[in-house]
């Protein structure tokens, strides 16, 4: 499984993993892209194009304003 | 997706094909802001620059760039931060502010809307009003940075305006059919006059993803909540539109930023307004009585 955390939304989910999963198909799964989002896998600012990986930490921080 | 360096890169910029590292990506955004001075002398020998700080990501990147590069070259920064008085959000991020100028070695000044007009915004937001609460909350803060910043004897407010600020602004002042408004969100004013501190935007060629790519490489504490009141629909419906076309089409927010910055010298002077001085408590102004007096008579 993977655990998807948003920053901005004090939340997490939990997904299941499956072979080559992409950090931007998260993003895309809710509902954020690649100009609406940063995302940092298991503590580090990642590309969208990175696989991610069974038991990673996703956490999704939505650029939003201000 | 690796580095032009080698190593591993934290950010691929679709609209120039740039994959950075974390050392190479930090080093291009103090070039770029450098660049954007430079492009517009948005700061010269000697200013004392009044940087507008909310406690948020933009402005906070944009203090933490400043102070790098007064380091190098002679101007001075003092941070100044507008309490608007809502309950929940703004006494949080001022904590942030205070914690990033302790850090910093940056004096920093905070003036409450409540003591110099009278009124908190969570006061303003409950009564029966006609304007939304982000109208008074625009209004009263741009003329509390003026004022506050004027009498701490700067001569510039940087402002963390982002690209992506910059391009919503451009294009709603122009569906809007507002062009006087369309005629000021250029990079330098036409008018002013002694009592109007100019405003600069040094991260407007950054994009608003790269400052929260800033801040949490750097280290730097940045409030990320929102605004209780924050609502405004037309912008998002804007900034949606253009995150749209910038994944179909990766340049579109850049060359909607240029092709304003072509036409802005032919516009400007047509479309802005000259700055005058309010008949009631002397601000400046482009009618006969600022907004803010305006508002206040209402309250």
């Amino acid at each position: 499984m993977i655990k998807v955390r948003f920053l901005r939304e004090d939340k997490e989910e939990l997904i299941e993993y499956k072979e080559d999963l992409k950090i931007e198909d998260i993003l895309r799964k809710f509902g954020y892209s690649s100009e609406t989002a940063v995302v940092k896998r298991n503590g580090k600012i990642n590309t969208e194009d990175e696989n991610v990986e069974d038991n990673d930490d996703i956490l999704i921080i939505s650029v939003g304003s201000g | 997706m690796y580095c032009k360096c080698g190593k591993k890169a934290i950010v691929f910029r679709r609209y120039s094909g740039e994959k950075l590292c974390e050392r190479c990506f930090n080093k291009s955004m103090i070039e770029r802001v450098k660049k954007v001075i430079r492009k517009y002398s948005l700061i010269e020998k000697n200013d004392r620059v009044g940087v507008a700080v909310s406690g948020g990501k933009d402005s906070l990147v944009l203090l933490n760039i400043l102070k790098k590069l007064s380091e190098k070259y002679p101007f001075d920064l003092i941070a100044v931060t507008i309490d608007e008085g809502i309950k929940g959000y703004r006494d949080k991020t001022i904590e942030i502010v205070k914690k990033n100028c302790k850090l910093l070695g940056i004096e920093s000044k905070v003036y409450s809307f409540k003591k110099e007009l009278g009124h908190s915004m969570d006061e303003i937001a409950k009564r029966d009003r006609k304007l939304s609460a982000c109208s008074y909350c625009g209004v009263f803060r741009r003329y509390l940075l003026n004022k506050k910043t004027r009498e701490l004897g700067c001569n510039k407010i940087a402002i963390g305006h982002n690209l992506d600020d910059e391009v919503q602004t451009i294009l709603m002042n122009f569906l809007r059919g507002d062009l006087s408004r369309f005629g000021r969100t250029g990079s330098y004013y036409i008018y002013s006059n002694e009592r109007f501190v100019p405003r600069i935007k040094p991260l407007r060629e950054i994009p608003e993803k790269e400052n929260v790519v800033y801040a949490l490489s750097n280290n730097i504490e940045v409030g990320f909540s929102r605004c209780l009141y924050a609502g405004e629909a037309y912008r998002n419906n804007i900034r949606e539109f253009l995150n749209k076309m910038e994944l179909e089409q990766p340049t579109t927010k850049y060359s909607l930023l240029r092709s304003y910055d072509k036409i802005y010298p032919l516009i400007a002077k047509n479309l802005a307004k000259k700055v005058k001085y309010c008949e009631k408590c002397g601000e400046p102004t482009i009618g006969d009585i600022c907004k803010t007096c305006e508002f206040l008579e209402k309250l």
